[in-house]
Order: structure tokens, then C-alpha cells, then sequence
């Protein structure tokens, strides 16, 4: 077999952050590691993410998918919320098998802030313990309930987006084709962020991020195992939880996808915007140069990551009309 | 995934995290990075501003990763501080209590702005390359890689030419030394070339890796000069350059050096009366060199024999004159 290029070089101030992180962040994520992992990477108390930003955190219980346990959602609102804005579901990371609703939510929390949209994010279950397709209808389920009571979250339900970052994107994606097949909700726009969407772990870029980076290809392989089991890589998996399984990408919201150029999602991300386009679909792609997964969160002041986050915002601005 | 597993802030305040830190900086210095990655690395690293000011710019960074608008740099002794290669410093704004962390954030930060200086700063670079070839202080290992890096033949012959730092600038390598005779320029050439300005000490021929003694010779030469041998080599001063030498470095207050500075000061005539003695072979040759009447030198070198104390008439005393006069030219010759 023929050897794998190396990958693209990693941004050097992003590889400075890899060499003082190093030791706590694991290239390589393996199922015995779960337990730790799962408590290492426990949110912060969303108080302290919330900080001095004017933004009023609360926690519901709303229905789960049919026959299924409810579900809990965090609901965030400026303090001197005007109804009718945008709204904003967040499906959060963590590779189906680790994470929870606070992950990431710093992104949204922003929207929430400057854009005064009122933003969901959702407790899905987790893999292995819940697979496939457990997650993906709860976050179906979620997105249901939070259109059904736009009026009552105080947003417009004209104007609700789906973001969501690596596993919490590929979830995102899935979500926004289950929503397009089954006819609702609507949505304006889905924000994809370096979204995990393939679990063949059989592109170029998969084999370039092996044992180095973040996120490899074998942590990758870990996450799609738990999440799909047996049967992983069969005609047995659906678009829903493997988007980039589906043939038709037809009639979506409009896609903001970004991604590094040195991380295992980058080609699998690529090949979905170009799917987009090739059915006359709008999406907007980034490939950052030099990124490697999740940069922006870890190295967050790097200009990287600072341009990543700015033009993702102005993208979502664009399209909520805001 | 792990995204947000070991988010980049600051360092904890009391642990010392110093492998942490070179390695961060490690990577940046050899990722080439620019002086506002590096400070940002120091700013978010320490959660304090850090800050960068040389007499062509001044720079600093938030804890944020923000670059300030700096008119100037804040006053010296405000902030700790580290010097930067090339009379530039670095600073961290801490509030309060130093961190485990400041010192060593503060250091590796000066010297990667001082490595990224030097690269970009070319002529800065040989310049100090310069000054560490012809330094015997330094090692023999930094020595080599300084004459690597300008591109010495280790098997060529070279010489270092000293001159007055003022002196109309030399070509080939070259930096400008402080010496204890004040500026010196030296300049590195080829054996073949030996180009030099009108005042000059040339220094021993040597291979690449002696660069230093050869500089130390041709400094000791341009000591040595004067109006009458604006230019000396080291090569036909023979065991004079040692004695110098070993003079110049240690003070030289010998009895000799102490009435020979009498002499002089004592009368305008003393110094080419005993300059034409010295580089003459008879007093008849030295009365012509000196535009004096035989009768005249002759009186005078006696008058000045008594003064120093040996008789400037024999070959011993003319051996005598000629070291005192070395050490008084050392003495007393200042460049700049």
C-alpha cells in the first residue's frame, strides 16, 4: 500500500499551543480512555462561561424522541431580550461519545450577546452507552420543540439556524437533512464547524492525522465504533447519522462549513460543501490554513483562530439579517 | 471532540511550568514567528500584557491577544523587564505578585524577539557573527558556527584589519568594537585583498578558526600607530605584538613608560626627536629626519638620555626607547 503524504503544516502558533497542551491533549483517544476523558472534560460551571456578558442561563425538561427519556436544554436569552430575534440551536461536541450541552456554547453565547438571538443547546445522549440512533433523534427532538415554541423562547421561528462543532456538526448536518425529509422544522441556515461526518475514516486527510494533532484518525475510529457498532462502514448506517453518506443534498438551508487543512474532517467537509454546490445548494467553505481540530476553542487569542471565529460570525449576521 | 479539553490560558500563578514555556517558545522561534505572535504567546501565557520596544518601534499585547496602540514605552523600572539583543527590551505588566511562571515567560520571550531580530535583520546578524569570530572569550564551537554563518573557507587564510570606527566604512565583514582605545572597526578580510583605510593594524594571517587572535594582534598593531606608521602589521612588529600586548591588556605603568611621558610632556620636541632616534641608524641620519643640526640632536639626546634614565645613544637604550614608545602609543592613542 501506498504511503500517505504528510499533512499539511500546522499553523506555528497553533503548533505552539499543541507543544504546551501536549500531555492534555490526547492525539490518540482509545475506548478505555473514556471514563477519564469524560471527566477531564467536564464544562466549566456555565456561570463562570456566562461571566460578566448579560445573558440569563435556564435549564428545561421537554420531551425526548417518541418512547424515549426527555431531554434536557439550556435556554440562553439576553437580560433586555427583545422578542422576535433570531434563534439559535447548538448541538455540542465531543465525538458522539463524550461532552455535554455546555460544550463550545462560548460561540453561541456571542450570537446570543451581540445578535440578541435566544439560543438552545441540547442533552443528547451519548454513545456507546446510547448508539446510533439515539443521539441524532434527540437532537431532532430538540430542534422540534424549540421551533414549536419559538413564541415562548422569544424568537422568530422564521429565523431559526442549527450550529454545531465536530461530532456536534455532523449531528447538526443530520439533523438539518432529517428536518428537510420529514418536512419540519424550518431552518434559515446550518452552521457546520469542522463537522464529523463520515464514518468510513477513508479520505486522505483521515490518514494524514494519525498518533499527532487532535482528534486522529484512530480517536475518530473510536468515536464512529460506539456510535454505529457493527454496523460501522455497511449499507446499514443512514444519511442521519453519517451525512456524508447522503446522494442527494438537495433543497438545504444554506451551510457555513469551515475546517482545517491539517485535521482528519477536512476532505469528508470539503466533499460536502462541493456536494452542496453541485445540486445548486448555497454553502460558504474555510479551509484554515494550518488548523488543526477545534484550534479556534483551544488556542482562542491565535490569529487563526481569530479570523475563523469573525468571519464565521459575519457569515451568520449575513444570513439571520441581523 | 476534545476541543476545549486544554484550553490555552494562562499558566497557573504558582506552578512552574518552565518546560512548558521553552517548549511553547520553542516551537514559535522555529516556526519563524513575528514579534506580535511571540508577544501574544508571552501575554496569554502570563495573562498580563507583554510588550517590545527598540529605538524603531515599540509593540504590545494584551492578555487577550490584543495589539495595544503603544505610543511608548512605558518608563524604564515600571514593568520587569529583559534586555533584547541589539540595546532593545521586552516587558510584562504584572499587577501585583510575580507568578511562578514571569521570569521564565519573560526570558524565553527576549530571546526569541532577539533571534527574530537577528533575522531579520541581516547586516545585524553578521555583525554578530562578527563580534563572536574575533572574540576570544567565546567558545571554540560558537566561534566555528559564527565563521559558518559567514561563509569562511575553514581552509582559506585571513587576516582582521583594525581600524578607527569613524574610518570611511570597510568592505567585507565587519563590526565596530569597543575597545579599551576606544571604537575600533574590524574588519575581516582575505589574505590576497588587504584593502584598509589610512589608519590601520593589521593582524596576524590566519585560518578561519583564529580569527580571534588575529583580531587581538591587529588591534595591538593599531595601537601602535602614528603619524610616522599610520599602518602596522602585525607580521613585521614580531615579538613586539606579544610584549604589547600583554602590556595593553595589563596597564602598563613601567618606570620607563612614566619618565618617556615626562619627557614629552615636558617639551613639544621630545616625542619626533626620540621617533627619529628610534628609526634612524646613527644621529647624523636622525638630525636629518628630524630637520635639526647635527649639533643640536646630539645635545638634545643627551638632555633627554638623563630624563628617561638610559643612554638613547646605544643599542640597548635604543631597545628600551622603542618599548617605552610602544607603551606610551598605547598608552595614550584613542579612536573613535
Amino acid at each position: 500500500m501506498s504511503a500517505t503524504p504528510k499533512r499539511p503544516p500546522f499553523d506555528v502558533e497553533l503548533e505552539a499551543v499543541l507543544a504546551l497542551l501536549g500531555d492534555e491533549i490526547p492525539s490518540t483517544v482509545t475506548p478505555d480512555m473514556l471514563d477519564s476523558l469524560r471527566i477531564d472534560q467536564m464544562s466549566l460551571p456555565i456561570a463562570e462561561i456566562i461571566g460578566e456578558r448579560p445573558i440569563v442561563h435556564s435549564e428545561q425538561v421537554i420531551p425526548g424522541p417518541d418512547g424515549e427519556p426527555d431531554l434536557i436544554v439550556s435556554i440562553f436569552t439576553r437580560t433586555d431580550h427583545l422578542q422576535g430575534g433570531p434563534g439559535i440551536y447548538h448541538i455540542h461536541g465531543g465525538g458522539m461519545i463524550m461532552g455535554d450541552r455546555h460544550k463550545g456554547i462560548d460561540v453561541v453565547l456571542e450570537w446570543v450577546e451581540v445578535m440578541d438571538a435566544v439560543a438552545v443547546s441540547v442533552e443528547y445522549r451519548l454513545a456507546p452507552e446510547n448508539p446510533d440512533p439515539a443521539p441524532i433523534d434527540d437532537c431532532y427532538a430538540g430542534l422540534v420543540w424549540t421551533a414549536a415554541n419559538a413564541d415562548e423562547l422569544g424568537f422568530d421561528a422564521r429565523r431559526l439556524m442549527i450550529v454545531g462543532g465536530s461530532a456536534g456538526g455532523g449531528l447538526a448536518a443530520g439533523v438539518a437533512l432529517m428536518a428537510r425529509d420529514k418536512g419540519t422544522p424550518a431552518l434559515v441556515g446550518q452552521v457546520l464547524i469542522y463537522p464529523m461526518l463520515d464514518d468510513r475514516n477513508q479520505t486522505i486527510s483521515s490518514h494524514q492525522i494519525d498518533g499527532e494533532g487532535v482528534w486522529d484518525r484512530r480517536s475518530n475510529d473510536t468515536g464512529w465504533d460506539a456510535l454505529l457498532g457493527d454496523r460501522r462502514k455497511t449499507d446499514a448506517v443512514s444519511i442521519y447519522a453519517s451525512p456524508s453518506r447522503a446522494t442527494d443534498l438537495s433543497a438545504l438551508p444554506p451551510a457555513y462549513i469551515e475546517v482545517g487543512t491539517s485535521e482528519v474532517f477536512r476532505d469528508e467537509d470539503v466533499a460536502y460543501a462541493s456536494g452542496i454546490w453541485a445540486v445548486g445548494g448555497q454553502a460558504e467553505l474555510h479551509v484554515w490554513p494550518g488548523g488543526f481540530h477545534g484550534f479556534d476553542l483551544t488556542a482562542p487569542q491565535a490569529a487563526l483562530s481569530v479570523i475563523a471565529r469573525e468571519t464565521r460570525t459575519r457569515w451568520v449576521r449575513r444570513t439571520l439579517g441581523v | 471532540m476534545q476541543e476545549l479539553v486544554g484550553r490555552l490560558t494562562a499558566l497557573d500563578p504558582e506552578a512552574s511550568e518552565s518546560l512548558k514555556v521553552i517548549a511553547y517558545f520553542d516551537v514559535l522561534v522555529n516556526g519563524h514567528a513575528s514579534m506580535e505572535v511571540l508577544l501574544r504567546g508571552a501575554a496569554v501565557l502570563g495573562g498580563c500584557t507583554a510588550g517590545f520596544a527598540s529605538d524603531r518601534i515599540v509593540a504590545s499585547v494584551d492578555a487577550h491577544g490584543k495589539r495595544l496602540t503603544t505610543a511608548t514605552a512605558p518608563e524604564p523600572g515600571r514593568w520587569m523587564e529583559h534586555a533584547v539583543p541589539g540595546g532593545a527590551h521586552a516587558w510584562m505588566e504584572r499587577q501585583g505578585a510575580p507568578h511562578a511562571n514571569d521570569e521564565m515567560i519573560l526570558e524565553r520571550l527576549a530571546i526569541a524577539l532577539g533571534i527574530m531580530l537577528e533575522r531579520s535583520a541581516p547586516q545585524a546578524a553578521i555583525r554578530k557573527a562578527v563580534e563572536t569570530v574575533i572574540d576570544s572569550d567565546e567558545s571554540p564551537e560558537d566561534r566555528r558556527a559564527a565563521a559558518a554563518r559567514l561563509l569562511l573557507d575553514p581552509g582559506a587564510e585571513f587576516v582582521v584589519i583594525a581600524e578607527p570606527a569613524g574610518s570611511p566604512s570597510a568592505h567585507g565583514h565587519n563590526t565596530v568594537v569597543v575597545t579599551p582605545a576606544g571604537a575600533v572597526r574590524a574588519v575581516i578580510t582575505a589574505r590576497a585583498e588587504e584593502g584598509h583605510g589610512s589608519r590601520a593594524g593589521i593582524g596576524v594571517v590566519v585560518h578561519s578558526d583564529n580569527l580571534d587572535h588575529s583580531w587581538a594582534t591587529a588591534l595591538t598593531a593599531l595601537r601602535l600607530t602614528s603619524d610616522r606608521e599610520p599602518v602596522l602589521r602585525a607580521d613585521d612588529l614580531g615579538a613586539l605584538i606579544l610584549l604589547m600586548d600583554a602590556a595593553g591588556s595589563r596597564g602598563a605603568d613601567h618606570a620607563d613608560l612614566a619618565a618617556l611621558r615626562a619627557a614629552i610632556d615636558g617639551s613639544p620636541r621630545a616625542l619626533p626627536v626620540l621617533e627619529a632616534v628610534v628609526h634612524t641608524d646613527s644621529l647624523r641620519a636622525a638630525a636629518a629626519e628630524a630637520g635639526l643640526h647635527h649639533s643640536t640632536i646630539q645635545a638634545r639626546a643627551v638632555e633627554l638620555s638623563s630624563m628617561l634614565g638610559f643612554d638613547v645613544r646605544t643599542t640597548v637604550g635604543r631597545t628600551r626607547l622603542t618599548i617605552a614608545l610602544g607603551l606610551y602609543r598605547i598608552a595614550t592613542n584613542r579612536f573613535s
